[in-house]
């Protein structure tokens, strides 16, 4: 996947110190390698440098809101993807964002910021839920133009949870159910799924051992119309090549049409 | 308001206390960081108005910054 800088470098050839900053120190550690450091960060001493059009979005852990989680927990920074998808969406070299999730949900309001922004992005999008889906993990699946889901993977549909002081008056009840719409359309508006039927498996007990809601595994998914399709990294890379092409090159019109001044085409998938 | 399957104590149970955390200036970006005990700055968050610069790999949370950096 692509990464680029403001020089125009291709990061590849920048030490792992290295800076822009012509007065800082660019020599690594003390006793260190670029392949210590290589290892160190990601288990292997060569990172192999491909040049892509495509850039990579990991969602992972629990996204992380407003408030730091303690260090155990691996998290997905908010504020640090929202401008990275701004820049994804500036960047002309890249012409598709693929988005992987491995969630277990996390802070509501940064879960739909981040799905609010995968949804506005032009360009084509295309999400992977591979493992795990969960909680606001739904929302940002479904964000993108196409959504797949691995065989194994699941997503948990359980209603969204108060935490801290709650107060015993009937308002609790309505900002906990106005919270729940939102999240609700949001995922009706980007799925194929009904409302009514969502919340059917948000309520439904039984199922889970200490929560009320549903689990969906793989097909099961794609069977209640909340995912598009069944299948893994390369069917999703595929597509997402497929809709980065019918964007440079828009399909002809009828030849008994008249042709028309057109602007760019939208590069919509299927499902929503 | 956190929407997730881990229970709570699970998330919120710290053990290793609250890192300290300090404002430095690298490559002419403003970064949060925390001290990993070996003078070693771990990147927390970086502030930027530049949104190619959260594309750079090297910048993103969790990786180091070179020791001796300053505000």
């Amino acid at each position: 996947m692509r990464s680029s800088n403001r020089e125009g470098q291709d990061i590849a050839d920048d030490p792992p110190w290295g800076t822009m900053d012509k007065d800082s120190d660019q020599s690594p550690p003390q006793g260190g390698t670029k392949e210590t450091q290589n290892i160190q960060q990601l288990g292997t001493p060569d990172v192999p440098s491909v040049s892509s059009d495509i850039h990579c979005l990991s969602i992972i852990g629990q996204v992380e809101g407003h408030m730091v989680l303690p260090s155990q927990n691996k998290t997905t920074k908010y504020e640090h993807v929202i401008p990275q998808l701004v820049a994804v969406e500036q960047n002309a070299d890249i012409k598709g964002l693929l988005i992987l999730l491995n969630t277990v949900g996390g802070d509501v309001e940064a879960g739909l910021a981040i799905a609010e922004m995968i949804a506005g992005i032009s360009k084509p999008t295309v999400s992977v839920v591979l493992g795990g889906g969960h909680s606001i993990g739904i929302p940002i699946a479904v964000a993108a133009n196409v959504s797949y889901i691995a065989p194994s993977a699941t997503m948990t549909i359980h209603p969204i949870r108060l935490s801290g002081q709650v107060l015993g008056v009937p308002q609790t009840y309505e900002y906990l159910d106005k919270m729940q719409d939102r999240v609700v359309q949001f995922v009706v508006a980007h799925s194929g799924i009904d409302g009514k039927e969502y919340r059917r498996l948000m309520f439904r007990t039984g199922q889970l051992a200490r929560d009320i809601g549903t689990i969906l595994v793989g097909n099961d998914a794609v069977q209640e119309r909340l995912i598009d399709r069944v299948g893994g990294i390369g069917h999703a890379v595929d597509h997402l090549y497929e809709m980065m092409q019918q964007v440079d090159q828009p399909p002809a019109p009828p030849a008994n049409q008249p042709i028309s001044p057109a602007g760019p085409v939208n590069p919509s998938g299927e499902g929503h | 308001m956190l929407w997730t399957i881990y229970p709570m104590q699970s998330v919120m149970n710290q053990e290793d206390g609250i890192p300290q955390r300090s404002e430095v200036s690298h490559a002419g970006r403003l970064f949060i960081v925390s001290e990993t005990g070996d003078g070693v700055n771990r990147i927390e968050r970086m502030i930027s108005t530049d949104p190619a610069d959260y594309l750079i790999p090297r910048w993103q949370p969790g990786r180091t910054l070179p020791p001796g950096q300053k505000t």
